[in-house]
């Protein structure tokens, strides 16, 4: 039987900060969503979410307060969605605002959009990860997140020339 | 935190949506980057298509997985890095069997008949035709086939032979064999693909050619308005990629662009790109042996006489018989290439008129694009278009000659038809050539059009030598 709106969930992030949230916002993660589910009593000891900080969950909820009352995507969506995801990489307006945060905020984001299971968000995460990779050299690649390049110079040496073909055209 | 340190599933999931070109430079990041990418068949197929330049259309064949997909492509990415040579014959027979199906000079080939016992014969007929000699045969005893023999069609440099099977769709389907006798073709695999989903009429025959990795099928139907189907597929991942009903419109194939030929000026070419997907074209000339080719990308009014160097093209494959290809990316959709083969065709022209009607010199065989392309200026009064059977407009007094390229016995009469501007038809005459010499016709009047049918089984533009010309002025065709 469906709750009704105005229920109140109480989440503890790792770092003991609380939130109180309505239980049809919190319901975007599936992750929660199913957890409520299977409790059947009331309860009021708080939910504990030992991946996810204060700041990211605050965030997070911002994202899912917005969001509130669309449709969750079915199964079946998602199938269609998968189709059509390789070269969409649009951002709605209010999300593209949202997402704008610094690196270390976008993949706390996307840690926590994986973790708690909301599909949406976790896809605005990529689809802005993407944005940035696209059209940069893998050297400006690394730059951009801080990355060693690893490859030994033979493996260098190899790739240049399996590469050779493709860069020419 | 960075994208370097999260989990495998977010990297391969933001990949995702990726272009291929990008997801190839971040393979070269770092070694995390290049196993997710490794590990994802999504991915690596993305790439491997981009590297074959191909495009997919995947609701084709839905139920081939990508992983699927994946394999085919790089088993056959690996045999098109091998191309394979024609094998030496070691054996000849005698056939029984007194009637050719049909033949192929591009490949060297031909079949001579058909029932239980299908041999196939291969052979160079220019070779034996210029040495007038007997033909060498080979036999080729193949497998059971599934249903009537219908056509085939081959590749000497994939070393590839594709006979088509079955007497209707969808039971069509294709047996690659190997022409050197390598069994069995290491392509062989892929045979299991079938035309299906395809009205098709037979009535008026059904043709196969194939353009490297390119088969087309055309076959008759009322709704095409030329009366003729033309259907492109990749056969090595049977995945279909363009229908056409014009038939004269298409000359070249790639996957992700048709190249139609559009026009001529002079010796130069245009062909129109028409794309498909996204960013590479691969334009396939068959021109002469040792033909300089100057390539320019004409976008709207102005000509880009250099390309930037990712576009600049140049040949990356030379096959034996004649054909350059080239390799191009990024094209604007619908830009106009000019093709000029510097000399080439006037050359060609030379060779034609300077010899009489009497003793046509066998030209080098290849696949001519169209030969209203190569028809210099001075000669556009001899229109002549390729459609299903052959068309030629002709200025006054022309002569026509025809004669088998040896391979049967009895020539089968040829028909004429003559039309007029409303092409309508003015008249039929039927000839009958001599296997020596060429039959005349004349065309006392001038005559706007004619179309040239043949007996079914006899595929004019490969078993007929046809000869169209003046004393003077011989054009082959």
């Amino acid at each position: 039987m469906a709750a009704p709106a105005t229920q109140q969930i109480k989440i503890r992030c790792n770092d003991e900060k609380e939130f109180t949230v309505d239980r049809d916002v919190l319901e975007r993660s599936v992750l929660i969503k199913n957890m409520l589910e299977d409790v059947t009593e009331q309860q009021d000891a708080p939910i504990p979410l030992p991946n996810v900080s204060g700041p990211v969950m605050a965030k997070v909820l911002e994202y899912c307060t917005h969001h509130r009352g669309e449709p969750l995507p079915s199964a079946d969506t998602e199938q269609s969605q998968d189709e059509t995801r390789k070269r969409t990489t649009d951002i709605s307006e209010w999300d593209q605002k949202f997402i704008t945060v610094d690196q270390e905020m976008l993949f706390e984001i996307i840690l926590a959009a994986n973790y708690l299971d909301i599909k949406s968000l976790l896809d605005v995460g990529c689809k802005t990860v993407a944005n940035m990779i696209k059209g940069k050299t893998p050297e400006e690649i690394r730059k951009l997140f801080n990355i060693v390049n690893d490859f030994t110079p033979e493996e260098e040496a190899q790739i240049k020339k399996e590469n050779e073909w493709a860069e020419d055209r | 935190m960075s994208l370097h340190n999260c989990p495998p599933e977010i990297i391969a999931r933001s990949f995702h949506y990726l272009d291929a070109y990008t997801l190839i430079k971040c393979r070269d990041v770092c070694r995390r980057f290049s196993s997710v990418i490794a590990e994802d068949s999504d991915l690596q197929y993305m790439i491997e298509l981009y590297n074959s330049g191909m495009a997919d259309e995947p609701q084709l064949f839905p139920e081939l997985s990508t992983l699927e997909r994946l394999d085919r492509l790089q088993t056959f990415l690996a045999a098109r890095r091998q191309p394979r040579q024609l094998g030496e014959s070691n054996s000849s027979v005698t056939l029984e069997h007194p009637w050719t199906i049909g033949c192929q000079f591009r490949s060297r080939l031909f079949i001579r008949s058909l029932g239980d016992d299908t041999v196939i014969g291969i052979t160079d007929p220019t070779e034996a035709l210029r040495e007038n000699k007997k033909l060498v045969e080979r036999r080729l005893v193949l497998p059971p086939l599934g249903g009537m023999f219908r056509q085939f069609c081959s590749d000497p440099d994939q070393d590839l032979l594709i006979l088509m099977d079955g007497d209707s769709l969808p039971s069509m389907g294709f047996l690659i064999l190997s022409l050197s006798g390598a069994t069995p073709h290491p392509l062989a695999a892929f045979q299991d693909m079938e035309l299906r989903g395809e009205h098709f009429d037979f009535e008026g025959g059904i043709d196969l050619d194939i353009f490297g990795d390119f088969l087309s099928v055309s076959y008759c139907s009322e709704m095409a308005e030329s009366g003729r189907v033309v259907l492109v597929y990749n056969w090595k991942l049977g995945v279909k990629i363009f229908t056409s009903t014009t038939h004269e419109s298409i000359v070249l194939f790639d996957s992700r662009y048709i190249l139609s030929c559009i026009g001529e000026n002079g010796d130069q070419y245009y062909l129109q790109v028409q794309e498909l997907d996204t960013s590479t074209v691969v334009l396939q000339l068959s021109l002469p042996r040792q033909t300089k080719v100057q390539v320019h990308l004409i976008n709207g009014a102005s000509t880009i006489p250099q390309f930037p160097r990712r576009h600049h093209p140049r040949p990356f494959q030379t096959s034996p018989d004649h054909s350059m290809i080239f390799l191009f990316t990024g094209l604007p959709s619908s830009s106009t290439l000019t093709v000029i083969p510097r000399s080439a065709l006037m050359d060609l022209v030379h060779q034609f008129t300077s010899t009489p009607l009497a003793g046509v010199p066998l030209l080098p065989w290849g696949t001519w694009p169209q030969i209203s392309s190569l028809v210099p200026a001075s000669y556009q009064e001899a229109y002549i278009s390729s459609a299903y059977g052959r068309r030629l407009a002709l200025g006054t007094s022309w002569q026509l000659g025809y004669t088998s390229m040896g391979f049967t016995d009895a020539i089968p009469p040829i028909k004429i038809f003559e039309f007029d501007n409303e092409w309508i038809t003015k008249g039929l005459s039927t000839i009958q050539a001599d296997d020596s010499s060429f039959t005349t016709v004349a065309f006392p009047e001038p005559v706007q059009e004619i179309q040239i049918a043949a007996p079914y089984g006899v595929r004019l533009d490969e078993d007929l030598l046809v000869v169209l010309g003046t004393t003077s002025q011989v054009l082959f065709l």
